[in-house]
């Protein structure tokens, strides 16, 4: 037996081993370097057999001797997964020895008793997470945490499917390990996710937020809705911050973006990545980041960073890749663009009735303007057929420059300027009747409108096209 | 159940032969009732197990069940040397297709016991109306999660009559 586990050294290739399947594949690496011989490979073969058929029995409660062969080869790859859970924490040598020479079932039951340690200690690290949440409104943060763990914990079933993930978690790490499953995920996940949160903390909730919100901003989107994950957005940006040696910050403005990038130009890969080095160690020193597991899982970034980095840099396009925190001082003064603002179905729908009544186009105007605070309310309301010809002028001429820029903008993902004229490029059957009606009207309004106010909007609704700031 | 260690083949293979001799070992209580199965009903027996298990997507460690159906129908007063193989292999193929067709909601001894009871009294040891009418309708009875024995015709005449009613 020694003898056996001493060519195991030798002739067990690591490569030939798929760790996600460790104990099958030991055995057949094992197998075909003569490591295990025939006689070896029938007793193991035999004792799984003999665990898989305890556990059919046990999972029927004695009452049935088959199952159907779906059923059997859950069981069965969940007996591999608490045989496999057991070997990972091993060397492959002597992973190989103890397939040698401890019995099957003791191997799975040793591996299902540590699965059943993990479950707890992960259960720890979880009241840790909750301990550490931040208070942010990511819907996918919030949802992952506060549902879709503990739905884990009530569906997982270390006995008969040790091996699945039984719940949804939307919310990304920054470094996920998803080819692994079961409580070897949740676990990890668990750990990184706490980690994440401690480096989150170092920054006021609020600066996290803005910078979410311009995140969002910048895709034209809800950042509450969508599947970010915001440790990255902050170390991109306290990254770019410490590169440009100033204090450790979140707000990256436009002109320090031209800054750096001018800063970065030229630099090679292996530049780059030295000075993101450093700069990572000059953000552990500033924010007093001492838990060396925080270090070293933050410092593994840098490793997809870099090349994004430098692309950005070779392509002039930093600010696609980082969060720009643009001056919003002009857009203050528009009603229309807050996210997060919308009217509930039951609202909306009182406000077009609201509007029904009106006689005239200023006192519809006048309950858009109290009633109406988000892009999407108002051009649900300007296609409901609760305004008509000659009140769209009326609505339109009372609007701001700013308030009809956000409108063309939004115009601009069907219209295409030519030569400062408006031409569809839509198919036609993509629009119902009604957004075609108030999209003429605006259209029709701005062509005979002052000319400098056409221009104004025009370049005004550019603008915010560029910046995808709309919404 | 895909990997080359363990197969179904495989799982078959080691069941067959401790199968075989479960099986003879059974014709020491069946020739009180004067009759037997040889080596060679008892490995075609076998294989039938087997060719059911793989036809209806089952899998089956060790060979309690065949075992138990020839204990349980032995005594048959339907049952003679001349049948005895033949009605077996029927039986056979006919359980596992119920515990398909039943969802699994029914136990293996119950099963048995109820298709002896069925074959016996209902059938007078005809498979055709153990299978087609009496297993059948079984089945359809857990399948709605009702009593095994619940009688179907009866209960959709009670929701017809109260249907009439409700007009």
């Amino acid at each position: 037996m020694k003898n056996n586990t001493l060519i195991a050294t030798h002739l067990l290739k690591p490569e030939a081993i798929n760790r996600h399947q460790l104990t099958l594949s030991l055995i057949t690496e094992g197998a075909r370097v003569g490591v295990f011989n025939q006689a070896h490979v029938e007793k193991m073969q035999i004792q799984l057999v003999t665990i898989l058929n305890t556990a059919i029995l046990e999972y029927t409660h004695q009452e049935s001797n088959s199952v159907k062969t779906e059923t059997a080869h859950n069981i069965f790859q969940s007996i591999l997964y608490c045989c496999d859970y057991f070997l990972l924490s091993l060397s492959l040598e002597d992973a190989a020895t103890v397939l040698l020479t401890l019995d099957f079932n003791d191997l799975y039951l040793r591996g299902l008793q540590r699965i059943k340690d993990d479950v707890d200690q992960a259960k720890i690290i979880e009241a840790k997470v909750q301990s550490t949440m931040l208070d942010i409104p990511l819907i996918a943060y919030n949802d992952s945490i506060n549902e879709s763990i503990p739905d884990f914990w009530q569906n997982y079933d270390e006995y008969y499917d040790a091996h699945n993930t039984p719940a949804l978690i939307d919310y990304p790490l920054l470094k996920d390990d998803m080819s692994w499953a079961g409580i070897l995920y949740i676990k990890n996940y668990l750990e990184k996710l706490l980690l994440e949160n401690e480096f989150a903390l170092c920054f006021s909730q609020q600066e996290v937020i803005q910078l979410l919100e311009n995140y969002g901003e910048k895709y034209c989107m809800d950042y509450r809705e969508m599947l970010i994950n915001i440790t990255e957005q902050i170390l991109k940006n306290v990254l770019c911050s410490a590169l440009l040696k100033k204090n450790i910050s979140l707000s990256i403005s436009e002109a320090e973006c031209t800054t750096l990038e001018k800063q970065l130009k030229g630099l090679t890969e292996n530049e780059c990545r030295t000075q993101l080095e450093y700069a990572m160690q000059n953000i552990f020193v500033e924010l007093q980041i001492a838990n060396s597991e925080l270090q070293q899982y933050l410092k593994s970034f840098i490793d997809t960073f870099s090349p994004q980095l430098v692309n950005a840099i070779r392509t002039n396009s930093l600010a696609g890749l980082i969060v720009i925190d643009h001056d919003h001082s002009y857009i203050d003064c528009a009603h229309y663009y807050r996210p997060g603002e919308n009217l509930s179905d039951e609202q909306l729908r009182l406000v077009i009735d609201e509007l029904q009544h009106c006689q005239d186009g200023q006192a519809k105007f006048a309950v858009i303007k109290s009633e109406i605070h988000s892009l999407e309310d108002l051009i649900e309301v300007l296609g409901s057929y609760c305004i008509f010809d000659e009140e769209y002028n009326v609505i339109f001429s009372q609007m701001e420059e700013h308030d009809l820029a956000v409108l063309v903008a939004d115009l601009r993902d069907d219209y295409e300027l030519v030569d400062d004229k408006f031409v569809f490029n839509v198919d036609r059957w993509h629009r119902t009747e009604n957004e075609l009606y108030w999209q003429k009207q605006l259209i029709s309004y701005l062509l005979n409108a002052n000319p400098s106010t056409y221009e104004n909007v025009l370049q005004l609704s550019r603008e915010f096209k560029k910046s995808r700031i709309v919404k | 159940m895909n990997n080359l260690l363990i197969s179904p083949s495989f799982i078959n293979n080691i069941s067959s032969k401790a199968a075989v001799e479960q099986i003879l070992q059974i014709n020491e209580r069946s020739l009180l009732f004067g009759i037997y199965l040889t080596d060679r009903d008892a490995l075609e027996l076998v294989e039938t197990r087997s060719q059911a298990l793989r036809d209806f997507g089952r899998i089956e460690i060790g060979s309690a069940t065949i075992a138990k159906i020839i204990e349980m129908f032995c005594d048959s007063r339907y049952i003679f040397q001349a049948n005895y193989a033949e009605t077996i292999h029927e039986l056979l193929e006919t359980f596992y297709y119920i515990k398909n067709e039943s969802l699994d909601l029914i136990s293996d001894d119950e099963l048995i016991e109820i298709m002896k009871d069925y074959f016996e009294n209902r059938c007078q040891g005809s498979i055709e109306l153990l299978q087609h009418r009496e297993l059948e309708h079984l089945g359809r009875n857990l399948r709605f999660g009702l009593p095994y024995d619940s009688n179907m015709e009866d209960i959709n005449m009670d929701m017809d009559e109260e249907e009439d009613d409700e007009e």
